[in-house]
């Protein structure tokens, strides 16, 4: 607790402080009820009601992340977006937008957005977007991943499990890669279709659970503790000792 | 009454505008016949007047005076003159009391005002009239009269009058009888145009088909523009009322959960159910809207700029690979048949989309232990895409209403989705300008993508490497 009035370092420090989050969203009974849920998940929230609170709050205290509504009054939210990269503000940006359309979100990441939500979201999703933003994927130099008993060898493209050998398809391979790179962090369906199969589009059918329905029957065997959970309302954890 | 409309109507203001110009033609014509005319007779009354008084003169100068009163008297028109005077200006044979003032005597004709003795008096006219001095200082005049040249103008414009106004006229009329035909002719489309506006979009402008006019011609397309949007607008009503329904029932769905959840539910758990239920039924009104917007999305026009050349055969293999798990899960083998390198021009990841939607579908109504079979071969227009399952198919009489948006072959299978799968493949498909195609496969249901080719590489491509 004493840390969170530090600066913010680089560091195992990092993740026992509470992570300081700026919501711009101009509607106030949306940006209450994510401020509330944030909160509840242990995040310190301050609200900008447009971008020119937004732009002054960001010039003059350090935020973990930028939750930015696309459409704001006066200063635009793509303008608040290109003003802290240009202004060199080293902060991730998670971008909302009532605009669905591909060439939108597309345009919303050129700004210096890093991640882009649809309206409306779940706050399930809105929270598992915000904590890949703070956690930034291991980039290990290391040729092998592990998380826990499991280990997946990114050269000889093999996976096993406390030396039980895991046969793995490609697509498998992948998916479970983006889980071990992201260890006890919940992901969300939409994360994975356009992260791990680069969809810009939601199936009808529910091919996310199906596929990761497959590789944890590989991953966990009977009377093994599951390293893959469900997380209810909102995707999947990849972890010992559950989500 | 219809002839303040008559003067104003296109066909009356060209009459009108030709009219003016005939007769302006005319007048000019009539202005040059009677210059020319005038311009002649003049020359032949200056010779007369020249011929006359050389030969007069060469009579002796004492007999001057009788052979002038002689000559002269016998003129019964007065037309032509003469009149003798002494060196003081007195007259001594002629009807004329004095020299006219101005007049030079130099022989020759000059346009002069004379007077002269009439029985009713003194009459001044305007006349031709030559002075000639005679030896003794006297004076020989000789000159003709201008009337006949007044007669002639009066004659001409008498002419002009008689011939022109009535042609005009003539003219004005025959415009206005016409404009008043075109008036007749546009009342009738201007009713039926009204009656359209009212909302009977059946109602057509009327055009004769044999000996049409340009008006017709007119009409006519105006016609066919009338039955595409007849069709358009029937079309976007239906979808309306489909979209309309197609809400109804989750946000109906949802209100009767929340009312029954307030009212029954004894615990925070119930209550924690039925609002995890509602949420459930929002999603779903959500996808339907989201599914709805990503049609008007793929139907911009402006995603064909991104067009680029696609290999096919990878598509299908990648499709076969993300829904081989939903697959397998069904007992449902997925069986891919594909030419190899067959290409066309398009949009990789919306003709992914297209064929992931036709296989989502295939496999949703495919029996299980049955085959899904992917295919590509190239056909007389180009690639072929073909998706088969062996379920039902959709029966060939709704088989174009299914590519609208909101159908469903069974209603009351709608489970996941949104039920604008084919909607979305069809607007992909239209973006492309690709066709799409259904037929029974005997056994079960083919759904076809006929593509275009793409075009030839170009030289620089191929005399390389």
């Amino acid at each position: 607790m004493l840390l969170a009035t530090l600066p913010t370092q680089a560091g195992p420090e990092a993740a026992m402080r509470q992570a300081q989050l700026l919501l711009v969203e101009d509607e106030a009974a949306i940006a209450e009820e994510i401020r509330a849920d944030l909160d509840s998940r242990g995040y310190a929230v301050t609200c900008a009601p447009d971008g020119h609170t937004a732009l002054d709050l960001a010039r003059t205290r350090r935020f973990d992340a930028l939750i930015v509504d696309r459409m704001l009054p006066g200063v635009d939210g793509l303008t608040v977006i290109t003003t802290v990269r240009e202004e060199n503000i080293a902060v991730p940006v998670l971008v909302l937008s009532a605009l669905n359309a591909v060439d939108e979100k597309v345009r919303g990441l050129k700004a210096g957005g890093d991640d882009y939500l649809t309206k409306p979201f779940a706050l399930d999703e809105l929270a598992a977007r915000v904590e890949a933003l703070l956690r930034r994927p291991v980039e290990t130099r290391e040729t092998v991943l592990r998380v826990g008993p499991l280990e997946l060898d990114l050269i000889e493209r093999s996976a096993n499990r406390d030396g039980r050998e895991i046969e793995l398809l490609p697509r498998e391979f992948k998916l479970l890669e983006y889980l071990m790179r992201r260890p006890n962090q919940v992901v969300t369906r939409a994360m994975l279709l356009e992260d791990v199969w680069h969809y810009r589009f939601v199936p009808q059918t529910n091919l996310v659970d199906v596929h990761i329905g497959k590789l944890r029957r590989k991953v966990d065997a009977a009377g093994e503790p599951p390293l893959i959970h469900s997380v209810r309302g909102a995707g999947f954890l990849l972890g010992e000792g559950g989500g | 009454m219809l002839t303040r409309e008559i003067f104003s109507t296109g066909t009356f203001r060209f009459s009108a505008i030709a009219s003016a110009l005939s007769g302006l033609t005319t007048l000019l014509l009539f202005a040059f016949i009677y210059v020319d005319t005038a311009g002649f007779e003049t020359s032949r009354l200056v010779r007369l007047v020249q011929n006359e008084s050389a030969t007069l003169a060469e009579a002796p100068a004492a007999d001057l005076p009788r052979v002038v009163q002689q000559r002269y008297a016998a003129d019964l028109h007065r037309a032509t003159f003469g009149a003798v005077f002494d060196r003081d200006g007195r007259p001594l044979a002629g009807d004329m009391p004095g020299l006219p003032p101005d007049l030079r005597r130099d022989g020759k004709p000059h346009w002069t005002e004379v007077a002269r003795r009439t029985e009713a008096g003194l009459a001044r006219e305007q006349a031709l009239v030559s002075a000639r001095p005679l030896p003794g200082g006297g004076t020989l005049l000789v000159g003709r009269s201008a009337a006949e040249l007044e007669i002639l103008r009066a004659q001409v414009l008498r002419a002009l009058g008689l011939g022109l106004i009535p042609g005009m006229a003539l003219a004005m009329l025959a415009g206005a009888l016409l404009g008043r035909r075109t008036l007749a002719r546009i009342s009738a489309l201007n009713a039926s145009i009204a009656r359209i506006m009212d909302g009977h979009l059946e109602e057509r402008l009327p055009a004769r088909a044999t000996s049409a006019d340009a008006l017709d011609r007119l009409a006519a397309s105006v016609n066919r523009m009338l039955d595409e949007l007849e069709r358009l607008v029937r079309e976007i009503g239906g979808v309306g009322d489909d979209i309309a329904h197609d809400l109804r029932t989750p946000l109906t769905r949802l209100r009767a959960r929340l009312e029954g959840g307030l009212r029954r539910s004894p615990d925070r758990a119930a209550l924690a159910a039925v609002v995890e239920a509602a949420i459930g039924d929002l999603d779903q009104t959500f996808q339907t809207i989201t599914a709805l917007l990503r049609i008007g999305e793929i139907s911009s026009a402006q995603r064909r700029a991104g067009f680029a050349r696609v290999e096919l055969a990878p598509i299908l293999r990648e499709v076969a690979d993300l829904y081989q798990p939903i697959a397998e899960q069904k007992e449902i083998a997925i069986v891919i048949e594909a030419a190899p390198a067959l290409e066309t021009v398009g949009d990789r990841d919306l003709l992914f989309e297209a064929v992931a939607n036709l296989v989502d579908n295939a496999i949703k109504f495919a029996p299980a232990n049955s085959a899904v079979r992917l295919a590509l071969r190239r056909g007389e227009a180009g690639p072929v895409l073909s998706v088969t399952d062996a379920g039902p198919g959709i029966p060939p009489e709704e088989r174009e209403a299914a590519l609208r948006r909101f159908y469903q072959a069974d209603r009351s299978r709608r489970g996941q989705g949104h039920g604008l799968g084919l909607s979305i493949v069809s607007a992909i498909l239209r973006l492309h300008g690709f066709r799409l195609a259904m037929r029974d496969a005997e056994p079960g249901f083919s759904v076809e993508i006929v593509c275009a080719e793409a075009p030839p590489i170009s030289g620089t491509d191929s005399n390389g490497s």
